[in-house]
């Protein structure tokens, strides 16, 4: 990160290429668009080359890496809201939902039969609407857990919070989650009779 | 990691990355208790259900390049950081020098502006003395005085052929 903060673009590609899949990933399940999420870690990376002046050696590089990346999501979230027919392309609409499917593949036999999908959409469906329904700092904070490749420490930097508050707000997230999943957690897996 | 105690498990499986072989060996017998294994196994069925759901996508091969063109285009000038290690006041004060700098000029150009106007008697010439003239001359109006260019050619000194001239044209 050093030879970043003097410019060196070599050693800012090597960062981004490190850090590009825990990013996306983290922004996608913010804002569960594959194409977005790219878009806006792109602007995550972008970003952090300019603010690099102001990296000090006394912080973690996944925490200012990190914060950066949820300031710039939630900002582009909180957009969204404020004007939700907008993209960060003005294109497709931000969801990836059954509508608007003429371009999809037709499926072949060996797919999965009709039901079966639409069983899988009913409960990617819940899931999204449960953690959708999670306090912000707890939704984050799962995020950063599950997808960001960080310790509770470095969470609770990005934060701004303690381990323990950490570790509460994954807990927190996570109860919630198994109180509104509870149908499908029977074996961990989709149970169709549940 | 040895997950002693049964909040250091949980925060284990509950947490980022749960190793698998500490996960077996808390799923071995005789570990946890009845409502511990209950409780891993709700935990680990959370798991598998959010690792299920939308997977999330791999980043694309041209990531980074795509990241290093955009900052390129942005203008090396602009992107790269400004002189790391300084403290931010001093990055930022090359913006308060240059608009410094600019008010300082402003303020040089007004006062050389007012330098070579002068005061506002330096300003009357010879013109401004005639119609100040013609304008103590009873009847007469300095403005109407100042359309007329043979009043302006008058010389500063008045002349009594002058008044009469100025007070034909009052008329």
């Amino acid at each position: 990160m050093q030879r970043v903060c003097e410019g060196d673009i070599a050693a800012f590609e090597g960062l981004v290429e490190r850090w590009k899949t825990p990013v996306v990933r983290f922004v996608f399940r913010l804002l569960p668009d594959p194409d977005e999420a790219e878009d806006l870690a792109q602007a995550v990376f972008v970003q952090l080359w300019k603010t690099a002046g102001r990296y000090t050696r006394r912080a973690r590089f996944s925490t200012f890496l990190f914060t950066i990346a949820r300031n710039l999501t939630l900002n582009e979230v909180r957009r969204r809201v404020r004007h939700p027919a907008d993209s960060l392309e003005g294109g497709r609409p931000a969801t990836d939902d059954a509508e608007g499917d003429e371009g999809r593949p037709i499926p072949d036999p060996g797919q999965p039969a009709a039901d079966e999908l639409a069983q899988r959409a009913e409960l990617t469906a819940k899931i999204d609407e449960a953690l959708a329904a999670l306090p912000e700092k707890q939704r984050t904070a799962l995020a950063l857990c599950r997808e960001g490749e960080l310790s509770y420490e470095e969470i609770a930097d990005v934060l701004g919070t303690t381990v323990p508050a950490t570790k509460s707000l994954i807990h927190r997230a996570r109860e919630t989650l198994k109180g509104r999943l509870k149908p499908y957690l029977a074996s961990g897996d989709w149970d169709p009779a549940a | 990691m040895n997950p002693e105690s049964h909040e250091d498990w949980l925060d284990h499986v509950s947490g980022p990355r749960p190793d698998p072989s500490v996960v077996r060996r808390l799923q071995s017998h005789g570990v946890l208790n009845p409502a511990e294994r209950r409780r891993l196994a709700d935990e680990l069925a959370l798991n598998r259900l959010l690792d299920a759901h939308r997977p999330a996508p791999a980043a694309s091969s041209n990531f980074a390049s795509l990241v290093v063109a955009e900052v390129s285009r942005e203008g090396s000038a602009a992107a790269r950081p400004a002189l790391p290690g300084l403290p931010a006041w001093i990055r930022m004060g090359w913006r308060r020098v240059l608009a410094g700098g600019a008010v300082a000029a402003c303020a040089s150009l007004a006062a050389l502006a007012l330098l070579r106007t002068g005061s506002p008697e330096l300003r009357l010439g010879p013109e401004s003395a005639t119609i100040a003239h013609a304008a103590s001359l009873p009847g007469v109006d300095a403005a109407t005085m100042a359309d007329f260019d043979a009043v302006r050619r008058l010389g500063a000194e008045p002349r009594p052929e002058d008044d009469a001239l100025i007070l034909a044209l009052a008329q």
